[in-house]
């Protein structure tokens, strides 16, 4: 053990069997450790064992208990009618058509004309329905244990207490999701582990794409339709309503490109378009740069549509080419000043500058975080940007702008990434 | 919002194949604007196959998706490390949480969306760190009782003589500083170049090499004065373990 090579060898043996006894194996116990993780990130806060504890054995005494007194009844199972559109009881008890569904607990279903689902289980705390085809309103009542799930094609959606409308096209295989009340979870294909909507939100789902739409849900979104009562004949209102004029475009690049909204007044007469959006989602962003020298940058730059100069810069951004990223931002900002996109060029133009070394760039890419913010005060990046001035006033020393920064964001950002940096700056100066 | 507004939506969307956020979708022309709405793409890509920088932007963009897909792909290079720095197999899973938790706080600092990894292992040090001083408050406060902190080889390890190697490796360890030990286990055990050891401790490359060599200096001489470890170690063979 005194050579060198008698060390290495000795350090290289135990070092062997350190990796051969840590390893990277995870047992069920640490597998199931995400969900502990989701709880914490989703702002949840973490059960309290010696609470879980106390109501574990409070359950358990209260089940001596009842056991006790012979008590075990189990609930009865809900009951339920189907009523078609002329208020009268269906022949077929577990399927409807342009009709409602009532069921004892006072939850209800209304079905749109054409449209068809079925009650394939019930029990004492809600029921499963299947949507064949066409749409419905349900109203589930919020009762404590409430259990009530649809599915539709590939799709589940489980519920608690809630309102919404859903709709199934089989043929195109989409499901569209209105929430009013309540929150549901979406399973099915793409949804992971399940995708939480909200009420308020609009979902689509498309089953032969995967692909899924979760936005918020807009003045023009189906109305509620008018859920049956005993006093009132069950037609409910689910004439099919147009989905809401800004969501199919951004399904659909062919469809945003036809124009369907108005362009910018500040944007020339639209050019033809190169394509090259078509080009990054493919991710050919070297085609898109080739294609830009060979048709002459300065062309393109004064030429070339609002969609191919971003597609443009954002291929450059990501071939690292900043000089040519930043030369199609600018271009953007000059020529589409009032789009989306051009106010966002400030903020790319921004993180362009802070990859550069040196004050300079530093002062620069700060104000193009302030441009960004003036032009964009609820942007998409509005967060970051104000973070990242928070950080450049700090490497440039300067605390006072720093202090003032770190306040605005803490007034708007109080739980976002750069809060805990802000409010050691605040205090810092308190 | 203009048909270019959309375009724009749609090639920044679909180049990253990831969701975007789009909070304000407001135009100034567009009278038909939906004000404030929020919209959330969740493309049709299979998350678990796309790259770390798709995967960070799309936790950054809010798919929900994207946090198991991410915890998915790296939680095992968390739970080895912490595992082969401490010298435990269990009970790591605490540390582990922290460090995820740490990874979202801070994934927006990312600049380079590739370097999760690297990312990660410093987020992971940087808890280590703190986990070892507390363990040497504990240690000081309860003087110098030791810590239950021995691996648990039992289980994982058939050779007895081999557990009671990695237990005398692991004392060695325990008298070292906590970026000795830090840089020495990156470098010997989970087998990382210098720089990415230098990376992972925010140190330069220079002083990471210092640190690793008063290290395994100190380690050598201990494994020299170990007769226990030196009894086993004469008997290895050269291809062994």
């Amino acid at each position: 053990m005194n050579k060198p090579q008698d060390s290495d060898r000795a350090l290289r043996h135990l070092c062997e069997l350190a990796r051969a006894v840590f390893t990277e194996d995870l047992s069920p116990r640490e597998q199931a450790e995400w969900s502990r993780l989701e709880v914490k990130l989703s702002g949840q806060p973490r059960p309290r064992r010696t609470l879980a504890v106390g109501l574990g054995l409070a359950a358990a005494a209260a089940a001596v208990v009842l056991l006790a007194l012979g008590w075990h009844q189990t609930p009865p199972s809900l009951g339920f009618r189907v009523v078609d559109e002329a208020g009268v009881p269906h022949a077929a008890p577990d399927l409807a058509s342009a009709g409602h569904i009532d069921f004892s607990d006072g939850s209800q279903v209304a079905l749109a004309a054409e449209a068809r689902a079925s009650v394939t289980a019930i029990d004492a705390r809600g029921a499963h329905i299947r949507l064949e085809r066409g749409r419905l309103s349900a109203h589930f009542v919020q009762l404590p244990k409430a259990s009530w799930s649809l599915a539709a094609g590939p799709y589940q959606v489980l519920v608690t207490g809630t309102a919404f409308d859903v709709s199934w096209a089989p043929d195109t295989r989409d499901l569209e999701l209105w929430l009013r009340h309540g929150s549901v979870l979406v399973k099915g294909p793409n949804a992971g582990q399940g995708l939480a909507v909200a009420a308020g939100q609009h979902l689509l789902a498309s089953a032969a794409s995967g692909q899924i739409v979760l936005d918020s849900m807009v003045p023009s979104a189906p109305p509620a339709p008018p859920i049956a009562t005993a006093a009132q004949p069950p037609v409910p209102d689910l004439a099919p309503t147009p989905s809401p004029p800004s969501e199919r475009p951004l399904l659909s690049p062919r469809e945003s490109s036809r124009g369907r909204l108005a362009p910018s007044p500040s944007a020339r007469a639209p050019e033809p378009s190169l394509a090259w959006p078509r080009s990054l989602a493919r991710g050919d962003f070297q085609q898109i740069l080739d294609d830009a020298t060979h048709r002459g940058l300065d062309e393109v730059l004064s030429g070339a549509a609002s969609a191919d100069l971003a597609a443009l810069a954002d291929a450059a951004r990501y071939r690292r080419k900043n000089d040519l990223a930043r030369q199609a931002l600018l271009a953007q900002r000059q020529r589409f000043p009032h789009t989306l996109a051009g106010r966002d060029a400030a903020f790319f133009l921004g993180t362009l500058d802070e990859s550069r070394a040196g004050r300079e760039a530093r002062t620069s890419a700060l104000e193009w975080y302030g441009r960004y913010l003036a032009e964009n005060p609820a942007g998409s990046y509005a967060g970051q940007a104000l973070g990242r001035r928070l950080a450049l006033f700090e490497s440039l020393h300067d605390r006072a702008a720093a202090r003032e920064t770190a306040a605005s964001y803490l007034d708007k950002f109080p739980t976002g990434p750069y809060a805990t940096k802000a409010r050691r700056m605040v205090e810092s100066s308190q | 919002m203009s048909a270019s507004d959309v375009a724009s939506f749609l090639s920044r969307f679909l180049a990253g194949r990831v969701p975007l956020l789009l909070e304000d979708m407001r135009s100034e022309t567009d009278t038909q604007a939906r004000k404030g709405a929020k919209i959330l793409v969740l493309p049709a890509a299979d998350l678990s196959t796309i790259d770390d920088a798709g995967l960070v932007r799309a936790v950054l963009h809010g798919d929900p998706r994207a946090p198991r897909v991410l915890w998915d792909r790296h939680a095992r290079l968390v739970y080895r490390i912490l595992r082969r720095s401490l010298g435990q197999q269990n009970d790591v899973e605490d540390l582990v949480q922290e460090v995820f938790l740490s990874l979202w706080k801070r994934l927006p600092t990312l600049r380079d969306p590739r370097a999760l990894p690297a990312f990660l292992v410093t987020i992971t040090t940087l808890t280590l760190r703190h986990e070892l001083r507390r363990r040497w408050v504990r240690r000081y406060m309860t003087l110098g009782a030791k810590e239950d902190i021995g691996p648990d080889l039992q289980a994982v390890h058939p050779d007895p003589e081999a557990r009671q190697a990695v237990s005398r490796l692991y004392a060695i360890l325990d008298r070292l500083g906590r970026e000795e030990r830090i840089a020495f286990v990156l470098r010997y055990i989970e087998g990382m170049e210098l720089t990415e050891v230098a990376t992972a401790l925010e140190l330069s490359l220079a002083t990471a090499k210092r640190r690793l060599a008063h290290a395994r200096a100190r380690v050598d001489y201990h494994i020299a004065r170990d007769a226990g470890l030196a009894a086993y170690l004469s008997g290895i063979d050269e291809e062994s373990p």
